[in-house]
């Protein structure tokens, strides 16, 4: 019988004693190590005291030698998953580009490379050259390509280095150029992005993260209207018709790339204003309307039409868009239910979900407005509902929260500028049941809690604190707990799936859903997600329904 | 005299380095209304805050290295391979990273990790010893240990005296003193590596300054309940490394938390189970 087949992530001492113990018990080992050899320049105090060769261990050669070992240098583990009680795993192996047989070890390339770089290898100490030359003991080059780290925790992996050094030079027509490449909508973003590269910036090790997001907004203001008659003249009408469900980012993100490539896009959408969250969830104290409709416009510039008003599902069905000659249809319709509370009386007159009391604020209706509002969450959401109701005049704003700030999802930014302008927070705290009045909002019974082990997502869970129960004066209640997306319209014959989570099921990469011609991104996929992340998968979408359409 | 720039090891000193704001409403100008909040950045300000950029630079692309290259062993375009695997077994073994910024509090004050790779060879100073700061050949280290319990102290003590009686062996003149809050056990467990050149002190260190001129250290400490200072060439930092945010990310992936896990790299022969089946840790798990 064949032996086990184990893997052994990382090729420390303790990796490579692991890996030779498994071996010798008759089973398969693949030891995978990220560095281009096993342990690197590591020192083994253990056997230091004992032996004189303090940096190479006997260890290695024994590993290197063992038939049953299977070493895998310069490895990381892409991808993991369980199935069927074995793990299907997924090894990328970075390329060298230095082919080892040939090399003969002269250096000349380090020699000439230009690039400075902090050398990781040497935990920081000193500079090295994008041509590495790891150690005597593997005795491999290697030529470093990656991406910096701005640039791939990027959703849409803008070249973020490139457009900061056209600011640095003044030139900024072409970090504007730099950044459309990839991002249509740069002002907007540069308001609202919750920045996952400023998370990543290494100049945080040396004082504090890079504004990389004002930066994007200031050179997207300084040029707005700027850049598209070359984009323009290169178009060339293919006459294929796509049709689109929802004006939000992703769905436009898509019709711009679309556009671009010569599609005759269509954007259905059902409100009476195009944008989606950034039209009506987002206030306009964070992202100013005509800024939104100056880059929305670009996309109608590009010839896709914007169709407002236009629910799909109530006159017009998905397959009604194929038989009128859409030859693919991708669906954006994000997330725009308010997730319920499910505690007693969340139906009183009172209770206004987060999501709705946005949408019907920026869509410039009449709003029910409470003299103490109680804003339920921890998201963008929560904030943007409770300085929302504080500008429309409620006296007294707070948000209730069942974990602590640090659990908080919505970005820190945001909850400063909500406790600046006086916005009370109670952290560890979750409601029991709306008490009421007549049929209105009189008050809201609460738990405190306290922090117990960690869950599924990392967070640690909250739980309640027995007899802690208190009750608080309100008038108005605004759940913000998370939203979901309205699938109703979509073909009744199941062949778009979706989850009990009730969000469509789509390949993350390529966004299709099991039916040939079908598409989707953005939240109605993910779930509520940064805007960024919605444009990214429209741009893949974009990708995708191009390779589609040509192949069909 | 202008600034004086360490000249070894480059510290960014020359790029401006404070982050910009933006200019907001202020807050009573703003919670009636729905006006913008946040005013933009400025010209100066703009600029500013790109010449921060650090630029992490990966290969440019320049094709330099490929025309000096006489094998011609250089392939550019070679692409990162898959390689997909059935496994029944997985052992998460340490990736330690160090916990301390990469960027040190001051120019002469390194961490164990960097001190380590010093010590190499194939280091980026050759495995001599050097100052960052003026590559002078240090006369006086401290290692200064910071544990948090006694499992941690002895594995950084056995760090630290093995880096400690590595760069005595190679530096002549050299005098090293291991900062502990323990004395006795240090000297019983390594009773023959401690010699000539190799001073323990229990001492609690109050404050690390630095000499504006020389950029030597003093370092001000309690021992035997007095207040001493001493002047140093060059300071270690010796704490605990954290497991690294690659095998965080992955372990969440396979359904583990290793957000308050830290594996030290000493083998043993046997494996710790993780609350997933078929999985397990190697090494020392705290």
């Amino acid at each position: 019988m064949e032996g086990k087949k184990v893997l052994i992530i990382g090729g420390s001492l303790s990796g490579i004693q692991s890996a030779l113990d498994m071996a010798e018990d008759g089973k398969i080992v693949y030891l995978v190590e990220s560095a281009p050899g096993l342990s690197g320049e590591k020192l083994f105090p253990v056997d230091f005291f004992k032996q004189t060769t303090p940096f190479i261990s006997s260890k290695w050669e024994q590993a290197k030698k063992h038939p049953n070992i299977h070493i895998i240098s310069n490895g990381v583990i892409d991808d993991a998953r369980k199935e069927n009680g074995s793990f299907k795993i997924k090894i990328k192996k970075a390329a060298l580009r230095v082919l080892e047989d040939k090399c003969n070890d002269c250096k000349e390339c380090i020699k000439v490379c230009p690039v400075n770089l902090r050398d990781d290898y040497s935990n920081g100490l000193g500079l090295r050259t994008a041509v590495d030359y790891f150690n005597q003991e593997t005795k491999t080059y290697g030529i470093i390509k990656e991406r910096p780290v701005c640039e791939e925790s990027c959703p849409v992996h803008l070249d973020i280095r490139g457009y900061i050094g056209l600011i640095a030079d003044g030139k900024y027509k072409e970090a504007l150029n730099l950044i459309r490449e990839k991002l249509p909508f740069p002002a907007t973003i540069g308001r609202i992005c919750p920045h996952p590269c400023e998370e990543k910036c290494n100049r945080a090790r040396k004082d504090s993260a890079l504004c990389i997001r004002d930066l994007k907004r200031f050179v997207a203001d300084s040029e707005i209207e700027a850049g598209y008659d070359e984009v323009l003249k290169k178009i060339k009408p293919n006459g294929r018709k796509v049709a689109i469900i929802g004006a939000g980012p992703s769905g436009l993100a898509c019709a711009h790339d679309l556009s671009v490539l010569g599609y005759d896009v269509v954007i259905f959408e059902e409100l009476p204003v195009a944008g989606g969250m950034l039209a009506v969830g987002i206030p306009k104290y964070r992202l100013p309307r005509d800024i939104l409709n100056k880059e929305i416009d670009i996309v109608k510039k590009l010839g896709a039409q914007i169709r407002t008003d236009a629910r799909i599902g109530k006159d017009l069905s998905v397959d009604d868009l194929f038989k009128q000659g859409f030859e693919a249809v991708f669906i954006a319709v994000g997330a725009h239910k308010g997730q319920k509370l499910r505690i007693p009386g969340e139906d009183a007159t009172g209770v206004v979900p987060g999501v709705n009391y946005l949408r019907e604020l920026n869509l410039g209706k009449e709003v029910q407005l409470g003299k103490k509002v109680a804003v339920i969450g921890g998201g963008n959401v929560a904030m943007d509902s409770a300085r929302s109701s504080f500008r429309l005049g409620a006296e007294e704003v707070s948000i209730l929260y069942r974990r602590t700030r640090e659990e908080m999802p919505a970005s820190g930014e945001e909850i400063d500028a909500a406790l600046s302008e006086g916005i009370k927070f109670e952290y560890l705290v979750a409601p029991l049941e709306v008490l009421i009045d007549n049929g209105k909002v009189k008050g809201l019974r609460c738990n405190r809690m306290q922090l117990g082990e960690p869950d599924a997502s990392g967070r640690r869970r909250p739980v309640a604190i027995e007899g802690s129960e208190f009750e608080i004066e309100l008038d108005m209640i605004i759940p913000a707990i998370g939203q979901t997306s309205d699938l109703s319209f979509l073909p009744e014959d199941n062949a778009v799936e979706t989850t009990k989570w009730g969000t469509i099921v789509a390949d993350s990469g390529q966004c299709c859903t099991k039916r040939q011609g079908i598409f989707a991104g953005g939240d109605c996929v993910t779930g509520p997600n940064i805007a960024i992340e919605a444009v990214a998968a429209g741009k893949k979408a974009a990708l995708s329904i191009d390779d589609y359409l040509k192949g069909k | 005299m202008g600034e004086i720039q360490p000249r070894y090891i480059i510290d960014f000193n020359d790029i401006p380095s404070k982050r910009q704001h933006m200019p907001e409403l202020k807050v009573e100008e703003r919670i009636t209304n729905f006006e913008e909040v946040e005013l933009g950045f400025s010209i100066e300000k703009a600029q500013q805050e790109a010449r921060r950029c650090l630029s992490c630079r990966r290969c440019l692309g320049c094709g330099l290295c490929l025309a000096v290259c006489k094998p011609k062993a250089i392939v550019f375009e070679q692409e990162d391979e898959f390689v997909e695997l059935s496994i029944d077994e997985i052992v998460i073994a340490p990736e330690m990273v160090s916990s301390s910024p990469m960027v040190n509090e001051y120019i002469n004050v390194i961490n164990a990790f960097q001190f380590e790779s010093m010590l190499s060879l194939n280091g980026p100073t050759g495995g001599v010893i050097m100052r960052p700061f003026d590559g002078d050949i240090p006369q006086k280290i401290a290692f200064i240990i910071n544990a948090k319990s006694d499992g941690d102290n002895n594995y950084l003590i056995s760090y630290a005296v093995c880096e400690a009686v590595l760069a005595l062996q190679k530096t002549e003149k050299l005098a090293v003193s291991i900062f502990v809050s323990d004395k006795e056990s240090i000297i019983k467990t390594y009773e023959k590596e401690i010699k000539e050149g190799l001073t323990v002190i229990e001492g609690e260190i109050k404050e690390v300054k630095e000499k504006e001129d020389t950029k030597n250290l003093s370092v001000i400490f309690i021992e035997n309940d007095q207040s001493r200072e001493e002047e140093f060439d060059m300071i270690v930092r010796v704490q605990l490394p954290k497991t690294s945010s690659y095998l965080k990310a992955l372990s969440m992936k396979l359904g583990l938390n290793m957000n308050d896990k830290i594996l030290l790299d000493t083998p043993s022969p046997t494996l710790t189970d993780t609350s997933v089946p078929n999985i397990f840790y190697t090494g020392l798990v705290l």
